[in-house]
């Protein structure tokens, strides 16, 4: 389970595991913006946790430095506005070089998890 | 939406509101609310830490705005002053070029000063560098014998490495090509001491020595290189004939490198024992004597300080070294056994590259850089009141950007990036300036007999920065004040009146553009009358076509009266060669550095007056071979045998200083007390002899035959005049061989060539200033035109109503250029008194003339008034010629 994972290295992570997280929470947050609608952060983490049925576990405050090398990066757009509740809010959507850097990454989580699969299906048989 | 927060608000926002929806989520699920709030903060994390990155983040993105929004306006500041300025492309071209001619002609200088006297050594360490020499006589130095040379080197530890080299003219033969070039034959270490490495190939090495033996190899200057093999790389490996032995070349030399010293630049190097298969055989170089003879100082010294060896402690470990040496070969060791007198003397290799006229050399660079100077501040006043003129034209369009809220510093900006537009436009030019006039100036040598043409001076490196760094100073120089007064709302009032304070800052430049004009005019004068007084000097001798070989008799065995013999075979041979028209010897060639002075002792003469007399000892048509006329009595003759009476010809200043108050002609005077008497026959003009500041020097001309014991033998020339295409050096050389096999033979010098040298810093000074002189006198015009045309625009109206008033011309002129004419004025008279202590401080550089000299100060005045008289056309024309209706039916003063 990929949530179990995330949890266990969150308290202590090595370099090559961060990378992993890093990759995996920003390979989460595109696909959650990729659906066209602006969210603010707690929106886009909610999304996926309910999304995931609260599988995947993080702590929550490492999303914002996420969001905002991604904003830096030129993947992701922001502006502030005023939530369903009536609360100010920093809004993020896709910009068009993170829908490009998105399908690359779709593209490699695909032959990842379809490498994992083939030595889960080695091992089982 | 709304509008975005600062960096840390933001930061505390977003986490806040995830807080909140978090809290608001945890109570919709059933929560109580304090614990929700608990709850809300341990999900998020470490919310002081996530709030410091944020943080930390966004500053950095802030700062990264900011530094590319600075260079978009940088950008756009520029874009904007090339659109100014291409719209007054005139004023832009003017500006551009007075700017490149300044700081042009500082570059091309600097590159000389830089190349001459800071950096004339492209070695290793140059400053740890020490030459080594022997002196002689009083403050001369000579070189040191191999055998001496060895000793030294093993007896030196402060000095290691040490290096030695020998110098000789050869033929280096390529194809059916041959060239007469320096050759230097070096110890194994000498391009180790330098820490000099090849630029293609290698250097020669101790491997290429051995013993009195040597590989016959050879090392080619970078400009050797290029003139024989236009930079063919694939030069090495390949034969040449040096001296009519075959050589391989093994490398090439770095760029610069031409050996240490400047006024003697080496061509190629080959290893120390080659030299003797170059050289002919009746060579000084062909003998054992070499490596033998400890009296032979054919080998010129260089040490490199030891690490941590002061240069005192190194001189001093060698002057001990040279005593012990001294102390076993006594005087065969040709060092001195005198304890009061250091037997050897050391000299920094920087310094010493120029080993004679260093003090000219240093004189004359410096005053030129003051030239220079003053030439660069020329042209900023001009470009500053060209740029002041047009300020108060574009004082509207200013006073509009600052109403629209442009601030005061934007504006200033604005102004500042316009100036160093133009003056990185002007430096840009500028290199192209300086590379253009180093080679108008390479054909010349300076004092010293440091060739321009050799040292490879060029627009790169260090004279490269110089002129941007000239362009920066310039800009801010003429850009900033302008700038901030423009900018200010002083610019607006200034744009209505063109006589008020913008009138005046412009005469005020005026007047200065016009004085330092004059200093340079004057200086260019001066300094072109010292040439033609120098030429004037000149013509007491007619050495021209005149070459001079030396050669030594005693030192082949000869004694006074054999050498008088010899004198007239030699003059007979000489007389019946082909080729020649007239012959001569003598002791002393003019323009030669040795001299012999007597004090002569007058008859009639009690007391002790004696006076100190130069003695040369002629023969042959020394007279009228150099042109030196009769004033009274007779010339030597063929009837002054050594059984004649002993008589002479004295020169003016001779005859003057023997008899001051009485004709000198038909008395007697004895060489020293006891000696027979000689009686003087002739009185001839005085003639440069030694230098050609000292024509006036007292010189008595005695016969060969008679006085060969008076320094003739000891070295004596032989004067020959050929028809053209006769190889002088060669003649004299085959016919003193064929008298006297094996007598030695000294340097060939070409006697009206030297007589041009003597003048080279007054040339290359009156070249160089005379072109400045021509610069300031074109910026100067130009900026008296500009500064008048603005006047008489700016009083367009005025002199409109004026017109219409019924005033005559002349009044008119008088009202309106009255103000100008006096700033002129007030120029003129100011650079008088400038140059008049430019005039002084360049007194040593001067000769013939008195640095106050009338001729040259009227002419720059006269120069000037032209100059300023012809500016003034156009604009006096243009004003005579407003036309009062039209004048009157515009509204008010247009800027």
């Amino acid at each position: 389970m990929i949530g179990a994972a995330i949890e266990r290295e969150n308290t202590r992570m090595s370099k090559g595991e961060l990378d992993l997280l890093r990759g995996t929470l920003e390979f989460l947050v595109l696909k959650t913006l990729s659906r066209g609608e602006d969210m603010h952060g707690f929106a886009i983490l909610d999304w996926i946790r309910r999304t995931t049925d609260d599988d995947l576990v993080v702590e929550e405050g490492a999303l914002y430095p996420a969001l905002h090398r991604m904003e830096k990066r030129g993947w992701l757009d922001s502006d502030w506005g005023v939530s369903d509740k009536g609360r100010r809010a920093k809004f993020y959507r896709l910009t068009r070089s993170g829908r490009t850097e998105l399908a690359g990454q779709e593209a490699h989580w695909d032959r990842y998890v379809e490498a994992v699969a083939r030595i889960a299906r080695a091992a089982e048989a | 939406m709304s509008t975005r927060p600062s960096a840390s608000e933001a930061a505390r926002l977003e986490l806040e509101h995830h807080l909140e929806e978090r809290v608001d989520a945890l109570i919709e699920a059933g929560v109580p609310p304090d614990e929700a709030r608990r709850r809300a903060e341990e999900a998020l994390g470490d919310m002081g830490r996530y709030r410091r990155e944020l943080e930390r983040m966004a500053r950095e993105e802030e700062a990264r705005m900011r530094t590319r929004e600075w260079v978009a306006t940088v950008v756009q500041d520029i874009r904007y002053a090339a659109r100014t300025l291409w719209r007054s492309p005139g004023l832009t071209v003017t500006v551009v070029l007075t700017l490149a001619l300044g700081i042009g002609v500082n570059v091309s200088l600097f590159g000389i000063v830089d190349a001459v006297l800071l950096d004339p050594l492209p070695v290793e360490e140059p400053e740890r560098l020490v030459r080594i020499y022997q002196p002689v006589g009083e403050g001369g130095v000579m070189g040191t014998s191999h055998p001496n040379y060895e000793d030294l080197r093993a007896g030196t530890e402060s000095m290691d490495p040490m290096a030695a080299w020998g110098t000789t003219e050869v033929g280096i033969r390529v194809g059916e090509r041959t060239d007469r070039v320096n050759a230097a034959a070096v110890t194994g270490g000498y391009f180790e001491a330098l820490g000099v490495p090849a630029r293609i190939g290698r250097a020669l090495t101790p491997a290429d020595v051995q013993g009195r033996q040597g590989t016959a190899v050879v090392v080619l200057s970078d400009r050797l290189w290029s003139r024989l093999f236009g930079r063919d790389p694939g030069v090495v490996g390949r034969t040449v004939e040096v001296g009519g032995t075959p050589f391989q070349i093994v490398g090439v030399a770095p760029p610069r490198f031409a050996g240490l010293d400047l006024s003697d630049p080496v061509a190629l190097w080959i290893p120390l024992p080659l030299i003797q298969e170059v050289v002919p055989e009746s060579s000084i170089y062909a003998g054992d004597q070499i490596w033998e003879n400890r009296v032979f100082p054919w080998l010129s010294l260089v040490g490199r300080l030891a690490p941590g060896v002061s240069p005192e402690r190194g001189a001093a470990e060698l002057v001990a070294t040279a005593r012990a040496i001294a102390a076993t070969h006594g005087d065969a060791s040709n060092l001195t056994t005198d304890p009061s007198v250091a037997p050897l003397v050391t000299r920094p290799a920087v310094t010493a590259a120029i080993s004679t006229d260093r003090e000219t050399l240093v004189d004359l660079l410096t005053f030129l850089s003051a030239v220079v100077a003053a030439t660069l501040v020329l042209a900023c006043i001009n470009v500053a009141s060209l740029l002041l003129a047009r300020g108060t034209n574009r004082s509207r369009e200013l006073a509009i950007r600052r109403s629209i809220g442009a601030s005061r510093g934007r504006l200033v900006r604005q102004l500042l990036t316009e100036s160093l537009v133009l003056g990185a436009l002007g430096a840009a030019v500028g290199v192209a300036v300086a590379a253009a006039t180093n080679r108008l100036l390479a054909s010349f040598t300076l004092p010293g007999g440091v060739a321009l043409e050799g040292l490879g001076i060029g627009v790169g490196g260090r004279p490269f920065a110089l002129a941007w760094l000239l362009a920066v100073g310039c800009a801010v120089a003429f850009g900033v004040a302008p700038a901030w007064k423009r900018s200010g709302n002083a610019g607006e009032r200034e744009g209505r009146s063109g006589s008020s304070r913008g009138g005046r800052g412009l005469r005020i430049l005026l007047a200065a553009q016009v004085a330092v004009s004059v200093v340079l005019v004057v200086g260019a004068a001066l300094f072109a009358r010292s040439v033609q007084r120098g030429l004037a000097v000149d013509t007491g001798l007619e050495a021209e076509g005149v070459t001079a070989l030396s050669f030594g008799l005693s030192a082949h065995g000869y004694s006074g009266p054999e050498g008088g013999a010899f004198s007239r075979r030699l003059l007979d041979r000489l007389g019946e060669a082909p080729g020649v028209t007239v012959a001569a010897v003598a002791s002393h060639v003019p323009l030669a550095p040795r001299r012999m002075a007597f004090r002569l002792v007058p008859d009639e003469s009690a007391r002790e007056d004696r006076a100190s007399i130069n003695v040369n000892v002629v023969g042959g048509e020394y007279f009228s071979m150099l042109g030196i006329d009769l004033e009274e009595g007779r010339l030597l003759g063929a009837g002054d045998t050594h059984d004649a009476e002993n008589v002479a010809v004295l020169n003016r200043s001779a005859a003057r200083a023997l008899w001051p108050d009485r004709p000198a002609l038909g008395r007697t005077f004895a060489v020293m007390r006891g000696l027979p008497p000689v009686r003087v026959v002739g009185i001839v003009e005085d003639a440069m002899a030694h230098s050609v500041s000292d024509a006036d020097v007292p010189y008595a001309y005695m016969p060969v035959a008679q006085q060969a014991g008076m320094g003739w033998t000891d070295e004596a020339s032989a004067l020959v005049r050929t028809r053209p295409g006769v190889d002088a050096p060669e003649l004299l050389r085959q016919e003193l061989r064929a008298m006297e096999p094996g007598l030695p033979l000294y340097g060939a010098r070409n006697v009206g060539d030297q007589i041009r040298d003597v003048l080279a810093p007054q040339r290359f000074g009156a070249r160089l200033v005379g072109l400045l002189a021509l610069v300031a006198l074109l910026v100067s015009a130009v900026g008296i035109h500009g500064t008048v045309s603005y006047a008489v625009s700016a009083r367009r109206h005025e002199i409109g109503i004026r017109v219409a008033l019924g005033a005559v011309p002349g009044r008119i002129l008088g009202k309106v250029l009255g103000r100008e004419g006096v700033a002129v004025g007030a120029g003129l008279l100011l650079g008088m008194v400038g140059a008049r202590y430019a005039a002084r401080a360049a007194e040593s550089l001067l000769f013939g003339i008195q640095p106050v000299d009338p001729v040259s100060f009227g002419a720059a005045a006269l120069l000037l008034l032209g100059v300023s008289a012809a500016a003034l056309v156009r604009p006096v024309r243009a004003a005579l010629t407003v036309d009062p209706r039209r004048i009157l039916t515009e509204e008010g003063p247009q800027d």
